[in-house]
């Protein structure tokens, strides 16, 4: 059986806005992650899933509540982090104690490979994932927490960037705890999705998904479209105003 | 091409063909229509003024003297801050507000210095030196009491969590972050750093370019102020494109201000 690597307990957050209003971000939020498993909290914008995710990382205060987490947990926030100072090979092997020849598998692995010298700056969005995810894997991290990453993506580099997410998750039996607002991203990457809605942010479902494969042509089977009206029912039931805040 | 670099070569055509235009008239209105006048000499007569410049006014010398002052002094305002960054940038977050201070008073605080200084200490380059530093550092200090909090938080926050300390987050995100802006900083003090050092060595007749304007006013000598204007112009031009072009090759990324 897989160990527990982070476990939250009733984490509730709180805060003061710039008008003075006391906000209640996020309520009783219990869930938990295992070795191997790649874990989703499917979200509405605005629901407090980036804080959620930020308090796993522990970069960021509840306000009460408790978090069992063990071993080293690495935050790639919304906005691809690359540092645009450093090139596609000093960003990936950035605080890494890998040697070179590793860091080199990274690169082919996020499929960098010919792009070692290329600066953040030129590049597009995709591209600067994948350098955030090989210096993510080059810190050699119990647990990958990804927050939003495609958003602004294309499909057809989404589809990519899921492909390459899912089989590097695969090959290198990672932990990955990931936030999105997209309902087919969710199903074609997860293991398991934690459902939230908010004001305030709370989780109103944990789904565990199955898929035959990952491959793109499933985001059209019907196995696939069953998932996605069931979560869909889930939001139109217990939270008719929030599906308007989600994407397909 | 981006929209900058579109309006930037807007922006220089129009400067080049003002300056054109100017030349042309002045050439025209004072080689031919008014050559004996009271306001400016003679084009051709600059052009005399040239050799005097150099052979009675020494300017060879000056240039030097004046040059290696404001270049050296950026580049050692530029190490001071990078060896005192992690101090600088920690005050910054306990005083935000200084910052405004320090940057409102790039303009009225080279003049009062220039009055103490030329009271205690005269001609000296030691002091000259000194003054350009004081206003450069406090310059770019400023820059970083004001703009500490702009340091993208996903940078920040994704560095925290590799478990980086707080001087590896200073020297790795916050300096890198800063370098851009620091350099912008220079090219922005760039022009009140010049003219800060020709009044400095006006008002204590040094031995630099400023040491110039005042024997040449001394002597009512027109035609040298004017080359001399010129001088300086293009001097200045040059400096401020190769400082651009050191900006686009070593510091490319975005400024906190972007």
């Amino acid at each position: 059986m897989s160990e527990e690597l982070i476990r939250l307990i009733n984490v509730s957050k709180d805060y003061t806005d710039k008008v003075g209003y006391r906000i209640h971000l996020l309520e009783d939020i219990s869930l938990s992650v295992k070795q191997n498993e790649f874990v989703t909290v499917l979200a509405p914008k605005g629901s407090g899933k980036s804080s959620l995710l930020k308090i796993i990382c522990g970069l960021e205060k509840r306000t009460s509540g408790g978090i069992n987490s063990g071993g080293k947990i690495v935050y790639i926030p919304t906005q691809p982090s690359s540092f645009p100072w450093f090139n596609v090979e000093q960003n990936i092997s950035f605080n890494s104690k890998f040697a070179s020849a590793e860091i080199a598998k990274i690169i082919k692995l996020v499929g960098l490979n010919g792009y070692e010298d290329h600066y953040p700056h030129r590049e597009s969005e995709g591209f600067r994932f994948r350098m955030s995810f090989g210096r993510a894997l080059a810190n050699a991290p119990d647990v990958i927490v990804i927050d939003e990453p495609f958003n602004n993506l294309n499909s057809k580099t989404r589809e990519e960037i899921y492909l390459m997410l899912r089989d590097v998750f695969e090959q290198r039996k990672l932990t990955i705890v990931f936030g999105t607002t997209n309902i087919t991203e969710a199903i074609f990457l997860s293991d398991k999705i934690y459902l939230m809605q908010k004001n305030p942010g709370k989780i109103i479902e944990k789904l565990k998904v199955e898929l035959k494969e990952r491959k793109i042509s499933i985001m059209e089977s019907k196995e696939f479209h069953q998932s996605r009206n069931e979560i869909e029912e889930i939001f139109k039931n217990k939270l008719e105003r929030a599906l308007y805040h989600f994407s397909v | 091409m981006s929209k900058r670099k579109l309006i930037n070569k807007s922006n220089s055509s129009i400067v080049l063909s003002f300056i054109s235009i100017i030349t042309f008239v002045y050439i025209v209105l004072f080689e031919f229509i008014l050559p004996a006048n009271k306001f400016l000499p003679k084009p051709s007569t600059l052009i005399e003024a040239v050799p005097a410049l150099i052979n009675d006014y020494n300017f060879i010398t000056s240039f030097i003297y004046t040059i290696s002052i404001v270049y050296s002094v950026f580049l050692i305002s530029y190490f001071l801050i990078k060896w005192f960054f992690p101090i600088i940038v920690n005050a910054s977050f306990q005083f935000k507000n200084l910052g405004i201070i320090f940057n409102t008073s790039k303009y009225f605080i080279p003049l009062f210095l220039i009055l103490l200084f030329e009271m205690w200490f005269g001609n000296s380059i030691y002091a000259e030196i000194f003054f350009v530093l004081i206003i450069v550092n406090g310059f770019l200090k400023g820059e970083i009491f004001q703009k500490s909090y702009k340091v993208k938080e996903e940078y920040i926050l994704s560095a925290k969590s590799f478990g980086l300390n707080e001087s590896k987050l200073i020297k790795n995100i916050y300096w890198k972050s800063f370098q851009p802006q620091l350099f912008e900083g220079i090219l922005k003090i760039h022009f009140v750093v010049w003219s800060a050092i020709l009044i400095y060595e006006y008002v204590s007749r040094a031995n630099g370019l400023g040491g110039i304007f005042y024997q040449a006013i001394k002597f009512h000598d027109l035609s040298i102020i004017i080359v001399m204007i010129i001088i300086l112009l293009l001097i200045f031009w040059i400096m401020e494109y190769l400082m651009n072009l050191i900006k686009m090759k070593f510091f490319f990324w975005e400024n906190l201000d972007e």
